[in-house]
């Protein structure tokens, strides 16, 4: 056992070593399956912060109600509806905003500060913002806006849910686009280190004619070409790490630039220990079976061992 | 020992390389097999090593019936028969001392003892002192006696050669000839295609002559 494991050992390093003397060659092959892991992945981690943004917003929905109230009892007579309404099974939480409230914060974020200072009184009516129940049904909302859109004291009512499914349903889409995508990368990857192993079989197709001869099993002859199909899917999953990595560290700026000015904390975080161990594992995989494929059928085609089953 | 019951090959291509050959060698024995280029001697020879399986007929090496041999069986067959190429066939990246190890390797055999066997076999072919050299700095001769160790250092019951001397000048060849009586000495069958006709004469050989894939005359020792 103990001689079976340093033979594996030493066809891993044997193979490391012949990749190691082609430097080039190997590393082009190695930064084209990179560039081909990176593009999925990259998609996937902004998919990923797009779909926990999209989460936070489906699980606090707000409606906001622009009240008819006017005069100067305009407070009083909006915090008195909002208690009223506070009463509601339906509704947890309210928040009054007062014209006054509204109309600093719309010159502190809007630019019009001069124009709006012109004005000869404040055009911005009294807001409440309901926040229904979390544990309301979509039925149950729907029943909720149309109750409250038809109170007297309700000029307008604002609710984002289908704007919210519209983002939500995007985001499916472009999640689906992606799945599709990392298949046929995947089978991109294949197809790369396919090719490759083809190439460094036929450099070394006169040692596995020997090794055959010379009474060497087909696992035995496979060996270092399995190995070097992980090992490039390996080393391109280990580059894409990088380059993906460096792609969010570059974009990152941008888009939390892009999320203060939605109020919302989006942000793309790096891939995680997790997703590492799984992208190496899954493009080692893939190059495995790559390079399994490849030397089987030229084993098969050559006739070698063609009578072991 | 090995036995031929009536074998056949024909090749896919149509060309019968061997009709009917019906032929018996005894465990310990050195034969030369001989006749012109085609007339099977190398194909006989492959069939032993499995490289190529009969058409026809029954080839039993050691009790063992080669056509019913299935998965690692018949890389085991392999490792119980030497074989000695006319073109060395040695690998130019690995040294002479790994590539005289290869079957070893194959057989699981552990590092230190691959070593130790190696260089064993590397002595008795005089060529010890250029075990860490590459195969490409070494004469025709060497190459050979370096594709003679490799064959041995498996200690095969069997040492097949297919015109281990067609490309050597004949002092180079008389002494490769040596060597394979050498191994035959240590109870080793040895045969032996070859169509240099100045070694048939030693009475410790046998001689099977082929012709068009028939055995047209044999004498024992």
């Amino acid at each position: 056992m103990k001689v079976y494991f340093f033979r594996h050992l030493q066809v891993l390093f044997d193979t490391l070593g012949r990749m190691i003397r082609s430097p080039l060659p190997t590393f082009m092959a190695v930064m084209v399956l990179s560039i081909a892991i990176t593009l999925p992945l990259l998609l996937f981690k902004i998919a990923e912060s797009m779909d926990s943004v999209s989460n936070q917003w489906q699980g606090t929905p707000q409606i906001s109600l622009f009240l008819t109230f006017s005069g100067v009892d305009i407070d009083s007579q909006s915090q008195s509806f909002g208690r009223e309404l506070l009463g509601f099974e339906s509704i947890s939480d309210i928040e009054y905003i007062s014209p006054l409230e509204a109309l600093v914060d719309f010159k502190r974020t809007s630019g019009f500060g001069s124009i709006l200072d012109g004005l000869p009184e404040n055009p911005l009516p009294p807001l409440l913002i309901v926040f229904p129940d979390e544990s309301l049904t979509e039925g149950a909302l729907d029943a909720l806006v149309n109750q409250l859109s038809e109170r007297p004291e309700v000029d307008t009512i604002s609710y984002d849910r289908d704007w919210i499914q519209r983002f939500s349903g995007l985001i499916k889409v472009f999640k689906q686009m992606l799945y599709v995508l990392a298949i046929l990368m995947g089978l991109g990857i294949v197809l790369i280190i396919s090719n490759t192993a083809h190439l460094e079989i036929l450099s070394r197709r006169d040692e596995i004619e020997i090794v055959d001869q010379i009474g060497g099993t087909r696992t035995f002859i496979r060996r270092p070409f399995l190995y070097f199909g992980m090992l490039q899917g390996v080393l391109g999953a280990l580059f894409a790490l990088v380059l993906t990595n460096i792609s969010l560290l570059v974009i990152g700026h941008s888009v939390n630039a892009l999320a203060v000015l939605y109020d919302t904390n989006f942000t793309i975080p790096w891939v995680g220990l997790t997703s590492t161990v799984g992208v190496v594992a899954a493009a080692g995989g893939l190059g495995w079976l790559a390079a399994r494929v490849t030397i089987g059928s030229y084993l098969k085609r050559l006739g070698i061992n063609a009578r072991e089953r | 020992m090995i036995r031929f019951n009536q074998v056949y090959k024909r090749y896919p291509n149509g060309f019968d390389a061997l009709k009917n050959i019906s032929l018996f060698i005894p465990q310990g024995s050195i034969t030369f097999l001989t006749g012109h280029s085609g007339a099977g001697k190398s194909t006989l020879l492959r069939l032993m090593s499995l490289a190529e399986v009969s058409t026809r007929g029954q080839v039993m090496v050691n009790d063992l019936d080669l056509a019913k041999l299935r998965g690692n069986k018949i890389a085991r067959h392999r490792r119980s028969v030497g074989f000695v190429f006319q073109d060395h066939k040695l690998l130019p990246d690995r040294t002479v001392q790994d590539n005289v190890a290869l079957p070893l390797i194959v057989a699981g055999v552990s590092d230190r003892e691959c070593k130790s066997r190696a260089r064993a076999a590397l002595d008795k072919v005089a060529l010890l002192d250029k075990a860490n050299r590459y195969p490409v700095s070494l004469s025709s001769g060497e190459q050979q006696r370096v594709g003679i160790a490799r064959a041995v250092v498996g200690r095969p019951e069997i040492l097949l050669a297919d015109e281990p001397t067609g490309n050597l000048d004949p002092e180079l060849a008389n002494e490769i000839m040596k060597l394979f009586f050498m191994f035959n000495q240590l109870d080793v069958t040895v045969l032996i295609a070859t169509h240099d006709t100045r070694h048939l004469a030693d009475d410790r050989a046998g001689v099977v002559e082929l012709s068009d894939g028939q055995i047209i005359s044999s004498r024992h020792p």
